[in-house]
């Protein structure tokens, strides 16, 4: 080999290594359309009309996902606090930290990979979703540097806003009345059924004077096989809040969904509730929205 | 508290003057606390005999005697832990100026600790062991989050335990009608109760938790001569947050550990004067109970001697919530007080009620009982009916109902006085 060769070898090499951080990581969610751009507003309260198409995330995102983004990126030093001492001993908490030769390692609680992963706090799934876009935790969909962040340009990989979400849970297409939203995420105007999954078509994990779920209470993610919105996201309702995109009031962020420990009017599509962005609650986590689809 | 047998042995040993003179308040917020008003009346000695008015005294006869004795004897042997109460004093003491609650003109002694699974077992063996048609127990206390009592036995009868490392700890799962029939049975052993009899009139209470009642049909308050009730918001303020010995116009902290600023967020074993069991960042007590054990910060509490009004578990208070104009669904809710462990510190602040569906039934809701005090002369001492004050005529031409009916009297007396002048108008036209 000449002396080119292992230049362009080595050129090579750094190259790749530059440009690594920028690519593509291997975590890989899964989505599912949400068409029917231009769809009309829900008459109960003027959301869910969206003019575009998008993509929201089938699942909440697991405590094996979260746990993998954190090993992505706060192995070395944590200066964000991604991670939470509560997700390893707090109430529904799954992840646990070790160290290993000066290095964090993240895992999650046997039993708790698929459960949807809490205390995280709104700029903790802002960074996540930067980090879907190339390993950057500071910018990509959010400018971090912002005292409150806006969904950019370029952004692709989202936290839904109020109207994205509420669309992808209730708005159906071939519904007849009330605009075509449904009054519950599982295709019902009814009351879901309370009851441990799989269940039926209109089941969640939420509080009817009963828990839906035994010990640990929480499901893992997309256990209701079924129960499903008209696009077919799964968990919207029940199981833990899940945070947005949109400012509540001056400093909050909305929330959205109910949990496992509400009862049915925190699932129905006329609530509203809304955090500091700061709170990292036992009992909220969120979901991703993939836009600029073509 | 200790049933011994369902009949005729119940009640309710009383620990009100285990700590009759509350500890010295501390420096907080910059204030110096004074001793404690000369001129003020002092404490009355309150206490309770062992059993309900029906069962002391009257025809009981030698035999009654006996068996009264005999189960003094065996509450006392036997007794695990009694439910303590705490005299409120100070009777006639001014609302706090700030948030307007806290005014009690009477005195009254008030649980020291939250109702703890240890207390409602021993109600439930008595009430709802041989049936349960009023859903007393609620299968989550076994299963579901918090949870700290077992059902011994398929169907009835049965027996209720206290699950081990619980029994201490508060019960959750209790709605504001169970708290009610608690009350009833301490009063006078049963659960049920009319307008005349028990501490509160149970007849319109909802059959089912999704049964709606009209709230007009509800029993506003306790009985007018109850002895143990679900304390009013007041009530429980003034027994969280009040203490006569500070200076200056409130005379009120704005935590229910005798401080104004934010408790501290750490276990029982840390000994703070100031600490609760909450939530910021991180739960004070945590794994795997997250509930402490009733009056477990020894150091830390009220003037008037109570543990855990801020934090632990959210507790009931007898009010409808006040200012209530409906939530969700104009739903009617009672008021919900002192925070949780999975709560943050604003839950456990003076000024924060939250709403709470009376028939809900859950992780993190309990809560305590008030019951009356006596007098020097051995009488109860009842909380007089709220006085209804007339309206002035100001208030009345100011109520929006009254305007509405003075414009409408307005408006067909101007146009009957219109038809008249028209009238008589005419008339004496006719007549020139």
């Amino acid at each position: 080999m000449t002396r080119v060769s292992w230049l362009m070898g080595i050129n090579a090499i750094v190259f790749v290594a530059l440009l690594s951080p920028f690519a593509a990581h291997a975590l890989e969610l899964s989505y599912v359309p949400v068409g029917n751009p231009g769809n009309p507003a829900c008459p109960q309260n003027n959301r869910g009309a969206v003019a575009y198409a998008y993509e929201m995330a089938a699942t909440e995102v697991t405590n094996a996902q979260y746990a993998e983004f954190l090993n992505a990126v706060a192995a070395q030093e944590d200066p964000y606090a991604l991670y939470d001492i509560n997700m390893a001993t707090g109430l529904f908490g799954g992840i646990e930290r070790s160290q290993d030769q000066g290095r964090f390692q993240y895992k999650p609680i046997a039993g708790y990979e698929q459960l949807p992963v809490v205390y995280v706090s709104w700029h903790d799934c802002a960074r996540f979703c930067n980090w879907l876009h190339g390993g950057n935790t500071e910018d990509g969909a959010y400018d971090m540097t912002s005292p409150q962040p806006a969904r950019g340009k370029n952004a692709r990989y989202v936290l839904p806003t109020v109207d994205e979400w509420i669309k992808a849970a209730y708005y159906d297409p071939q519904k007849k009345d009330n605009a075509g939203y449904w009054q519950y995420p599982v295709r019902t105007d009814a009351k879901p059924k309370c009851v441990a999954p799989p269940g039926t078509s209109d089941a969640a994990n939420y509080f009817d004077g009963r828990w839906a779920a035994p010990e640990p209470f929480l499901t893992p993610a997309g256990a209701y096989t079924s129960g499903k919105s008209p696009y077919g996201t799964h968990d919207q309702g029940g199981n833990v809040m899940e945070w947005l995109e949109t400012v509540a009031g001056a400093d909050r962020r909305a929330i959205a969904g109910g949990d496992a420990t509400k009862f049915d009017y925190a699932l129905r599509i006329d609530y509203a509730d809304a955090e500091l962005p700061g709170q990292q609650l036992y009992i909220v986590g969120f979901r991703v929205v993939r836009v600029g689809v073509k | 508290m200790r049933l011994l047998t369902q009949e005729p042995f119940y009640g309710l040993e009383c620990n009100a003057m285990a700590n009759p003179t509350p500890p010295p308040p501390p420096q907080a917020g910059g204030k110096e606390p004074i001793p404690q008003a000369g001129g003020k009346e002092p404490i009355p000695q309150v206490g309770h005999e062992f059993f309900p008015p029906r069962l002391r005294g009257g025809r009981g006869g030698k035999l009654h005697s006996f068996f009264l004795g005999l189960g003094v004897f065996l509450l006392f042997t036997l007794s695990a832990q009694a439910m303590d109460f705490v005299p409120v004093g100070d009777a006639g003491n001014e609302p706090d100026p700030v948030y307007g609650y806290g005014a009690v003109p009477y005195v009254f002694e008030i649980g020291k600790y939250e109702i703890t699974n240890e207390d409602y077992c021993e109600f439930l063996n008595a009430a709802a062991s041989a049936e349960d048609p009023y859903g007393l127990y609620n299968p989550n206390m076994t299963t579901g989050l918090f949870g700290g009592i077992d059902r011994i036995g398929e169907g009835f009868p049965c027996e209720y335990r206290p699950k081990p490392e619980w029994a201490r700890r508060p019960v959750v799962y209790v709605g504001w009608y169970d708290l009610a029939r608690m009350a009833n049975w301490l009063h006078y052993g049963k659960t049920e109760g009319t307008d005349t009899e028990g501490a509160y009139d149970t007849r319109a209470f909802p059959k089912s938790p999704d049964e709606l009642v009209d709230p007009g049909r509800l029993p506003q308050r306790r009985n007018a001569k109850a002895l143990f009730w679900i304390p009013s918001e007041d009530e429980w303020y003034k027994a969280a947050y009040f203490d006569p010995a500070l200076y200056g116009e409130r005379r009120y902290y704005d935590y229910p550990v005798r401080t104004w600023t934010t408790p501290e967020n750490v276990p029982p074993e840390a000994g703070s004067p100031h600490a609760a069991n909450f939530f910021l960042n991180q739960f004070s007590l945590g794994k795997p109970y997250f509930l402490s054990e009733a009056g477990s910060y020894t150091l830390a509490s009220s003037y008037y001697a109570t543990h855990d009004q801020g934090g632990n578990v959210w507790e009931w208070v007898e009010n409808w919530r006040r200012n209530d104009t409906g939530w969700r669904d104009a739903e009617p809710t009672r008021g919900l007080r002192g925070g949780s462990c999975t709560y943050s510190f604003v839950g456990l602040h003076a000024s924060n009620t939250d709403p709470g569906n009376p028939s809900h039934e859950m992780f993190v809701i309990g809560g305590r009982l008030a019951r009356a005090a006596k007098d020097e002369r051995g009488q109860y001492i009842f909380a007089p009916e709220p006085v209804v004050q007339e309206k002035t005529l100001l208030q009345e031409v100011s109520d929006k109902a009254t305007r509405k009916r003075l414009l409408v009297a307005g408006l067909a007396g101007g146009f009957f006085a219109g038809l008249l002048v028209g009238w008589w108008a005419k008339r004496k036209t006719r007549t020139a």
